[in-house]
């Protein structure tokens, strides 16, 4: 009987102990068979309790055994295995089982201590001992069941209790008033906290994830085929080992997930690399670990990935940090993978994990890392490099550069496309050019110039825009409509070109595709300007070469009109030369309006705004690094560290604010203003185009005056009126424009933009005092516009015009 | 592409300047005196080769070309420390070398004569530079080889190159007081009707100025002429710099010009520099604090200014072009223009709009100057109409009386008689009267 019992309390059913309720029902516990003789009801009672017991532990062992084996179902594709687990789960099962180990000895002393007659009472055993011996149990044994009756029902449904879910869940268990309640959840809660620790140590201290199953709270975002290849095989061993086998097939469900992840996360965090390669997953941050501290551990393993990852050359961190890092946080892995001794100071102290010792050696490691970083791979040094050369080459600092590229995209535009142009009509001549075809043309911009020599030059490149093929197909009727080419892309060539940047680390840490996609566009317009501007100073050689074929005719005919006066016989010449003389003096003044506005924006832009935005974006990198310089040496001030671990994102941010700041003082953010800039500018350039076709024509503006009159100069000469009218027109609406917009200090587009740019929701948001000082900037513009005279453009009454009626 | 600029040095004067004037750009580009490159000019980005190309030896060789027709002043060049930086090819003198004797004539007419070899010169150099921008003309109006070879120049340049920009740096004879060249009104009338209708920029050097300049700014009781031709290279060399070490603008001469000279006539600008300070003017006083509204406003002031005009009340600004060296902050140049114009110590021209445009650009890193910053400031403004309204008056004194003709009827020009004289004239007065319409509302009109 006593056997009978102790077989059943082992877990195993036999004559007397039966599962209850029988068969059809799903079994609960053992019980004594209703017909059993000679057991008065309390000893039943008592017996059943016991019972109990067994059948939890069977119940226990069945888990056990069932999260171990491998699925039945691992080999087939088809359908998620029956008890999807994970590394958490299985340590979990392995902490109770060593548990459990107390329960069988209980039973074995037990068995002992019958037989050895030790509990005998006068030659029985009394049930009482036997349910004293296992009174503990009682305690804990139905908290257990319904921990493992929660886990089995999440395990079967959508949403598994892994990783840090199972710990919050332990850690909630473990909030007993129950002492030994308390001490076995918190034993568990120790064991999945191991797992934990060695991902943090495998992830803090070499960067690499050990998460076969997906419950690491740092998850990688990439392509499914890279995310497996670099998983399985790490040599780090599990305290469950060996659980591989399943994880391919777990791997894969657990990938689309972290797929859709990563869509969601990437279209975030704008696809910069330094975001898009690992984020944090938050639901899955036990809640023992502060958001703070999943953050500092995503950067440092982030940085550490990103340092080995690095091309061409990975930069290794060098071996006795990581000895010392490794040094300051096994010792958590240690605690944290018990002993029992352990567990008896750790319970009193109440804490499974000692966060505060594993934030300090986080922050620790972090600011070492960073350091390091920030001194081997210099990066302050890259980044104000890169800067510099973008405030080169995108926002065309560099102006002789600028002319060599306006030159060579004109004479591209002259060979090619007016070739490709004989064949094809209109825009689909722009088809037929590929990106190759552009590729020399940076090349011969930067020819004899000091750009050819500079290595940063070649990871630029212009590329066509492609629209996508509605876009393409409204692009010849509208252009205003492809707002996503950018408004002045199709000035370069006449069809959408832009300029790229190629990101390699570490800079792609700090800058984000779009970006580069706004560098584009600055780039774009600066280009449009600039081309306008020199179009306009050509234009000043067309109209002084006509002034001086006109003087060579005056001459010439002047001797002959100075014998003539004398003789006192007047010419129609003189006066026909008068005429023109007037007329190229009018296209003259016209053209230094012209190029007055332009060169106004071109110093306004790189004075004003380029000029000062970016000295101080680089001040302030440069004293971010200069900060690091001396923190690294001292190397033990602790208060550096929140320095150090905003770094690398207030550079992105810093530089992001800068680019808006750029961007918007280009009145590239509003649609209205940069129209009316585009029209100022493509005016400009039909106006030269005009001078520039007449001055071609051998005798320019002659040949209609006099006897012969000439319809195409007198029909380019009311074009001329024509665009200087609509020129001042351009200008007076564009200085309305702004001055309403320097009164009311907003462009209009403020909420919509300030979202939507990446970078901007960081701290120093609205700090600096200078930064998205609009009015400033425009006052600025409207100064040197209106510095001879106030009220030169704001006054809608013009003498030109009234003259040219 | 560098844009190349030649520079033709023409008579005494002209050679004096440009020997100056390269001595300058050598130090501040690290070039020594042969030629070759200072081992401590390592730093790039500025560009030589707009004004130098290098030999196959890689010294440096300046693009001018250095003409006279008495051999004085060239000799000195070439028994200088400087006598190994020129092409010998480049040099030209006149075979007889007698020199012009001050007479307008018998320059161009040596220009004439020697036309061939000149240009022939001329072309090589123009050959030999990739995208050749214009030329720079270094003379003086009122002598003989610079006036009258410099005006056969600048008509022969522009029938020849009228694609290519022609600047000229014309420096005007002191005509406040009595010179010992009798016929300088003659000379230099006649140039400027070249200078009027075959140069594009004539940047207007005043001997009267130069000397006020050099007594008052810098204190030297009696200048040489080395000494105001010292001068004369810091304005040339401080005119050049944004096409020396090229910024976001500017980095053409063009981009200079197009901006200064709104209708092609006005085409005379006057320049101011502060501080002064250069190698051979030392004695000059303490070393202030520079800034850029300090620079800026000291520019505007006439005594700083290198004409001396004599500016009427409606007289006014057509165009301003600052060039700043040195670290000066770009946020300030706002704070200047608006505290200048606050002031109102620039008035512009009642037709178009106009402003103070600002050119910052790096200095020598080779060349050590006490200030922090300097500035240049190429001016086109009406006053210099009473430049030439001087002129026009002495040369109606002498020629009313038809006083010192003769030997200016030995020249082709005037070999049917004087009635270049009288078309200069008119075109002078032209002139006159064209900056003159420049200070009225009214001055672009057309259909009236």
């Amino acid at each position: 009987m006593l056997h009978e019992l102790l077989i059943t309390l082992s877990g195993f059913s036999g004559d007397i102990f039966r599962p209850f309720p029988l068969e059809p029902e799903v079994a609960t516990t053992f019980a004594i068979t209703d017909d059993f003789p000679l057991l008065h009801p309390a000893e039943k009672e008592g017996l059943d309790r016991l019972a109990q017991l067994g059948f939890y532990f069977k119940d226990f062992n069945d888990f056990i055994l069932s999260c171990r084996s491998p699925s039945p179902y691992s080999t087939s594709k088809d359908g998620p295995p029956p008890h999807p687990s994970g590394l958490y789960l299985k340590a979990l099962v392995n902490t109770l089982e060593k548990k459990l180990q107390s329960y069988r000895r209980v039973i074995v002393d037990t068995e002992a201590a019958i037989l050895s007659g030790e509990d005998n009472l006068g030659g029985m055993v009394p049930l009482s001992t036997i349910a004293a011996r296992f009174a503990p149990f009682q305690l804990v044994f139905p908290a257990l069941s319904n921990l493992i009756a929660e886990i089995r029902t999440t395990l079967t449904s959508e949403t598994p209790l892994t990783g840090g879910k199972l710990i919050n869940l332990l850690q909630e268990k473990a909030a007993s008033g129950v002492p030994i309640q308390q001490e076995w959840m918190n034993e568990l809660l120790q064991g999945c906290c191991a797992v934990m620790m060695r991902q943090i140590v495998s992830w803090v201290i070499y960067g690499q994830i050990q998460d076969p199953f997906g419950e690491f709270f740092i998850v990688r975002l990439q392509s499914t085929s890279e995310m497996s290849d670099s998983e399985p095989g790490r040599s780090v061993q599990y305290s469950t080992g060996g659980s591989t086998m399943r994880s391919k097939s777990l791997a894969s469900t657990r990938m689309s997930s972290s797929a859709a992840l990563t869509s969601s996360l990437a279209s975030a965090s704008h696809s910069i690399k330094w975001k898009s390669e690992y984020a944090l997953d938050e639901d899955m941050i036990p809640s023992m670990i502060p958001n703070t501290l999943a953050y500092a551990m995503l950067f440092i393993g982030k940085s550490i990935a990103t340092a080995r990852q690095a091309k061409p050359k990975p930069i290794p961190i060098p071996q006795s940090m990581t000895e010392r890092h490794l040094n300051l946080i096994l010792p958590f892995l240690s605690s944290a993978s018990v002993s029992s001794a352990d567990l008896s100071i750790k319970s009193i102290s109440g804490e499974v994990l000692n966060t505060t010792q594993l934030t300090s050696v986080i922050h620790q490691i972090r600011k070492d890392i960073a350091n390091h970083l920030w001194i081997v791979v210099q990066v302050g040094e890259k980044v104000v490099r890169t800067l510099e050369s973008f405030r080169r080459y995108f926002l065309l600092c560099d102006g002789e550069f600028g002319l060599g590229l306006i030159e060579a995209l004109n004479e591209f535009k002259r060979n090619r496309l007016s070739r490709l142009g004989q064949f094809t009509s209109g825009t689909s001549a722009s088809v037929s050019v590929r990106d190759h075809d552009l590729g020399g043309l940076l090349t011969k911009a930067a020819q004899n110039t000091p750009a050819q020599d500079d290595p940063a030059l070649y990871s630029f490149e212009l590329r066509l825009f492609r629209p996508s093929r509605t876009q393409a197909n409204a692009g010849g009727s509208s252009r205003m409509d492809h707002t996503a080419a950018g408004m002045f892309d199709d000035q370069l060539l006449g069809i959408p070109v832009r300029l790229w940047y190629t990101l390699t680390w570490p800079l792609d840490s700090f800058l984000t595709t779009e970006d580069l996609e706004h560098y584009g566009d600055v780039f774009a317009f600066l280009v449009t300007v600039r081309k306008a501007q020199v179009r306009l100073q050509q234009t000043w050689v067309e109209v002084k070469s006509m002034v001086h074929q006109m003087n060579s005719r005056k001459r010439g005919r002047g001797t002959r009109a100075y014998k003539s006066r004398i003789k006192g016989t007047e010419n129609d010449d003189a006066g026909n030369l008068e005429q023109e003389a007037e007329m190229l003096k009018y296209i003259a003044a016209i053209r230094s309006d012209m190029v007055f506005v332009v060169d106004c924006l071109w110093t306004y832009i790189q004075m004003d705004v380029i000029g000062p935005t970016f000295d101080s974006l680089l001040q302030s990198i440069m004293t971010h690094e200069s900060a690091q310089g001396k923190h690294g040496g001292l190397n033990s001030a602790t208060d550096s560290s929140s320095v150090t671990s905003q770094t690398f994102d207030s550079i992105h941010s810093l530089h992001a604010e800068a680019l808006y700041e750029i961007r918007r003082a280009c009145f590239l953010t509003s649609e209205r203003l940069a129209l009316s800039i585009k029209n100022i500018l493509e005016g400009a350039e039909s106006f030269c185009g005009l001078i520039g076709r007449r001055a071609a024509s051998q005798d320019g503006f002659q040949a209609g005056l006099g006897q012969e009159q000439d319809e195409s100069m007198w029909q380019d000469w009311t074009n001329i009126l024509q665009l200087n009218q609509v020129f001042r027109e351009n200008t007076e609406k564009l200085f309305s424009d702004l001055s309403v917009v320097s009164k009311s200090g907003s462009l209009g587009d403020r909420p919509v933009l300030r979202q939507s740019v990446s970078g901007l929701g960081s701290s120093l948001l609205g700090n600096g005092p200078k930064s998205f000082d609009l009015v400033r900037q425009v006052d600025q513009l409207l100064l040197r516009l209106e510095y001879s005279k106030s009220g030169w453009f704001s006054q809608p009454k013009e003498p030109l015009q009234e003259q040219t009626s | 592409m560098p844009r190349e600029i030649i520079t033709i040095q023409a008579g005494q004067c002209g050679n004096q300047i440009g020997q100056e004037f390269w001595g300058q750009l050598c130090a501040e580009h690290g070039i020594s005196k042969d030629g070759t490159l200072e081992d401590f000019a390592s730093e790039t980005g500025d560009r030589k080769d707009v004004f130098f190309y290098q030999a196959d030896d890689d010294h440096y060789i300046p693009r001018a070309i250095l003409l006279d027709l008495e051999p004085r002043v060239i000799n000195t060049i070439t028994t200088s420390a400087y006598a190994n930086l020129y092409n010998p090819e480049n040099i030209f003198l006149s075979k007889d070398g007698g020199g012009a004797g001050n007479n307008w004539s018998l320059g161009y007419g040596a220009g004439e004569r020697e036309a061939e070899e000149i240009l022939e010169k001329l072309d090589r150099e123009a050959d030999g530079s990739d995208s050749l921008e214009g030329f720079m003309l270094l003379h003086s109006i009122a002598g003989g080889t610079g006036s009258g070879l410099g005006s056969f120049l600048l008509e022969r340049l522009n029938d020849r190159y009228p694609k290519k920009l022609i600047q000229t740096y014309s420096v005007f004879p002191n005509n406040e007081e009595m010179s010992d060249v009798v016929v300088q009104p003659y000379n230099s009338m006649l140039s400027l009707k070249r200078l009027t209708q075959n140069a594009d920029c004539v940047v207007v050097l005043d001997n009267a100025a130069l000397t006020r300049i050099a007594c008052d700014r810098l204190h030297i009781p009696n200048p040489t002429f080395a000494q105001s031709n010292q001068l004369v290279s810091t304005v040339m060399s401080a005119s050049t710099t944004t096409l020396r070490y090229p910024g976001y603008m500017n980095n053409d001469l063009v981009g200079m010009i197009a901006s200064l000279i709104p209708t092609p006539k006005c085409h005379f600008l006057q320049t101011s520099y502060t501080p002064y300070t250069s190698g051979g003017i030392d004695n000059t006083k303490s070393v202030r604090k520079t800034t850029v509204l300090d620079v800026m406003r000291r520019l505007l002031q006439p005594k700083n200014r290198m004409v001396s005009t004599t500016p009427s009340k409606k007289s006014c600004y057509v165009s301003i072009l600052n060039i700043i060296q040195g670290e000066a902050d770009p946020t300030d140049v706002h704070k200047s223009l608006l505290r200048i114009r606050e002031r109102r110590l620039a008035s512009f021209i009642p037709w178009g709009p106009a402003s103070i445009q600002v050119a910052l650009t790096k200095k020598s890193p080779y060349v050590q100057t006490p200030h922090r910053v300097s500035g240049l400031m190429l001016a086109n403004h009406t006053s210099i109409a009473s430049l030439f309204q001087r002129t026009c008056d002495q040369f109606d004194r002498l020629r009313k009386r038809n006083a010192f003709l003769e030997p200016y009827r030995q020249g082709s020009l005037f070999q049917d008689g004087l009635e270049e004289f009288d078309e200069s004239r008119e075109v002078v007065q032209d002139l006159i009267n064209e900056y003159e319409a420049c200070e009225n509302s009214d001055y672009v009109n057309y259909g009236q």
